[in-house]
């Protein structure tokens, strides 16, 4: 494969003031005066400006036909990448070389004035993104069509509503024909049913072996369309490669830097109420292969939820489970061993360190998150972890890429979200 | 897809140097750019492209009576009524402030495009020059109304010399407003500094009083200013007065050092627009 953009350490940097660090870095004349009034040869006090490096040696390949993710979270230094691709800000050092015809799109509507009419603004738009004015006028009634605000064409954009706004601003830019298209967040705009226009849109471009290069915070969005990414991470390359790995490495960063805003993806032994039966150490979710999780589950897949502890008390009616809440800390599912299966299957215990495992169904719970926590009772006599207190557990969240049906920005509505047969006679 | 070549290089020299190649390309973005100014500047009003001809004519009203009848300063010739003396040098220099002041915001007030989207940053500067030669062409056709009215036959060489001098009028427009536009964008203080500079430059140039008000000696050096060599020539040649050539000329040199010093302001501080605009 012939790589089609390749980015050869680039570097950006910017002069940030300390001086009054709210304010933007453009100064007034009174400022650059009195700078020089205070120190005309340049000497003494000099203002606090620091350089700060948004990007620092930025290298990595698009191949042509990729669909490529740019991930990171906020002041990594993505969007900074982005403006330089589409040779908005230059870089400070390195360059960015680039085979083929391209279209950037940071915003929808870019260009679009209040004033101007849907069918002025179609053709201002249009020349914007780099359209010529003889491939408007043969697109135009497709654009319109698309944008289903033919009865407005001739009202000023200012009489729209934010949707009507938003459909025609897209309907422009979909119908852009590069050969390698950058993306930044243009993706979910308007009601579903625009939503799953657009998408095919984007997915067709995809198909006829175009490259995309597409910027999110929708890690769903990324998992679902992009097939390769780089993660930056304070302005650095991460890591480049398959999407999946990105993403777990992404989540690995986030849970590291943040751990109050990020899924608490286990449990250890801190103060618990104390009993005679059992004593938990540890509570974690592992994959069908016994692989630590961090937090972050697949709809789709299996999972087993494991409890560590210590037995105190052999009693032949001990069980445990554990139970699912959403965020309104609805109760979603409870799930326990004694529970699951007829009484001659419960098993018998011994004192001592024990490891319970029991496995999260896939396909069941819809995107979003949830708190798992562990439950423990002698069986019909009493509890010992019960329901209404503040039982050991942990958080976890689901992605919201449940089928393959292209409504994938959201989670379904309803609390859980099994996939259906569906027939038709 | 608008395309300069299908390799695209992007470094720290991006932008650094005037394509005249990619200018050519984006000819159809500066003709839409101009296209939109214009729409938008006469959308909701009721006089449309009727204020390019009243803002002149009632300028004119307006120092006929003062500067005319009360201060009595005249067109510097008896044949020549003042009130068409005045309209015409209102014309010329309409066109160059509006010029000047609308270049010197373009950069600023095009920020949420430059931000966004890849094209030549000297076209918002140039459609903005284009936008005020619009509103020349209005008022111009009054003027010769006026002529009709006031039973003037206009000197050949004034009618020939009227396309030169708007183009006089513009070139420097374009350059002293290409620097403060670029100014502009570092230091807000020019938008409120700009309509000061104006009005002096307004009461600098012979526009509503004849160049022979100014001692003989520092007339040579007020050609100096491109908008009296443009203003001076077109109305010596409309009423029948000798041309000063040799002004006109150096007016000429003058333009040509203000674009090239605003074309190399500009471009130097080009590709930090973003990062502080």
């Amino acid at each position: 494969m012939k790589p089609v953009i390749e980015v050869s350490g680039i570097s950006k940097s910017y002069r940030i003031s300390h001086q009054d660090e709210m304010k933007a870095d453009y100064s007034t004349l009174k400022d650059d005066f009195s700078n020089l009034l205070k120190r005309p040869f340049g000497g003494g006090e000099k203002i606090n400006r620091e350089t700060f490096w948004a990007l620092k040696d930025i290298s990595f390949q698009v191949n042509q036909g990729d669909f490529f993710g740019i991930i990171g979270k906020n002041g990594s230094g993505k969007s900074t990448m982005l403006k330089i691709l589409s040779r908005i800000v230059s870089p400070t050092t390195g360059s960015v070389k680039i085979h083929g015809r391209v279209a950037s799109l940071l915003e929808v509507g870019t260009g679009f004035h209040q004033e101007l009419t849907g069918r002025e603004n179609i053709f201002f738009n249009g020349s914007m993104l780099g359209m010529s004015r003889q491939e408007i006028r043969k697109k135009f009634d497709d654009i319109v069509a698309f944008s289903e605000i033919e009865k407005f064409l001739d009202t000023p954009v200012k009489f729209y509503s934010s949707g009507m706004f938003v459909r025609l601003a897209f309907s422009v830019a979909a119908h852009l024909d590069p050969e390698i298209l950058i993306l930044d967040e243009v993706l979910s705009v308007g009601d579903a049913g625009f939503q799953k226009k657009s998408m095919d849109k984007m997915l067709s471009f995809s198909e006829d072996g175009r490259t995309i290069l597409f910027v999110s915070h929708s890690m769903a969005a990324v998992r679902q369309l992009c097939n390769k990414g780089v993660l930056l991470n304070n302005g650095r390359v991460n890591i480049v490669g398959e999407t999946d790995d990105l993403i777990d490495k992404y989540t690995d960063i986030l849970a590291a830097e943040s751990p109050d805003t990020v899924a608490k993806s286990s449990w250890e032994a801190k103060k618990i109420k104390s009993n005679e039966y059992f004593v938990p150490t540890k509570i974690y979710i592992t994959d069908l292969h016994g692989k630590k999780m961090n937090g972050h589950l697949k709809h789709a897949k299996e999972y087993w939820f494991c409890i560590e502890g210590d037995l105190e008390t052999e009693n032949e009616k001990f069980n445990v489970g554990y139970s699912v809440r959403n965020r309104e800390n609805n109760l979603l599912l409870y799930m326990s061993m004694s529970t699951d299966g007829p009484q001659t299957g419960w098993p018998r215990l011994k004192k001592g360190k024990v490891t319970f495992r029991g496995k999260i169904p896939g396909r069941v719970l819809n995107g979003g998150n949830y708190r798992f926590s562990l439950i423990a009772s002698l069986h019909n006599e009493a509890w010992i972890f019960d329901l209404e207190d503040e039982t050991p557990g942990i958080d976890v969240d689901i992605d919201t890429a449940i089928s393959a049906s292209p409504y994938w920005v959201n989670a379904r509505s309803g609390a859980i979200a099994p996939i259906n047969k569906w027939e038709i006679r | 897809m608008r395309s300069l070549t299908n390799d695209i290089t992007i470094d720290s020299e991006t932008g650094s140097k005037i394509s005249l190649r990619e200018l050519w390309l984006f000819r159809e973005l500066f003709y839409f750019f101009a296209w939109r100014d214009i729409k938008v500047r006469y959308k909701q009003t009721v006089l449309g492209a009727g204020w390019a001809i009243l803002q002149p004519l009632l300028a004119a009203g307006i120092f006929t009576l003062f500067f005319n009848h009360v201060a009595k300063i005249g067109s510097g010739a008896p044949n020549i009524p003042y009130p068409v003396f005045a309209y015409l040098g209102l014309t010329f220099w309409n066109s160059f402030s509006g010029a000047v002041g609308t270049v010197s915001n373009s950069v600023v007030g095009s920020a949420g495009l430059i931000s966004k989207v890849y094209f030549p940053r000297l076209i918002p500067p140039l459609a903005a020059t284009a936008l005020s030669i619009v509103d020349f062409m209005f008022a111009i056709i009054v003027f010769f109304v006026l002529l009709i009215g006031f039973r003037i036959v206009p000197g050949l060489e004034g009618l020939l010399l009227i396309i030169p001098s708007l183009a006089l009028i513009m070139f420097s427009a374009f350059g002293i407003g290409l620097f403060f536009a670029a100014l502009n964008v570092k230091y807000r203080d020019i938008r409120s500094a700009l309509p000061y500079l104006i009005q002096i430059w307004f009461f600098v140039t012979p526009v509503i009083y004849p160049l022979t008000l100014i001692p003989h000696r520092f007339q040579i050096w007020a050609y100096l200013n491109p908008a009296t060599g443009a203003i001076s020539s077109v109305k010596a040649g409309i009423f029948h007065q000798p041309v000063n050539w040799a002004g006109l000329g150096l007016s000429w040199l003058s333009t040509i050092v203000f674009i090239a010093m605003g074309l190399w302001y500009f471009k130097r501080t080009e590709k930090n627009f973003v990062d502080i605009i």
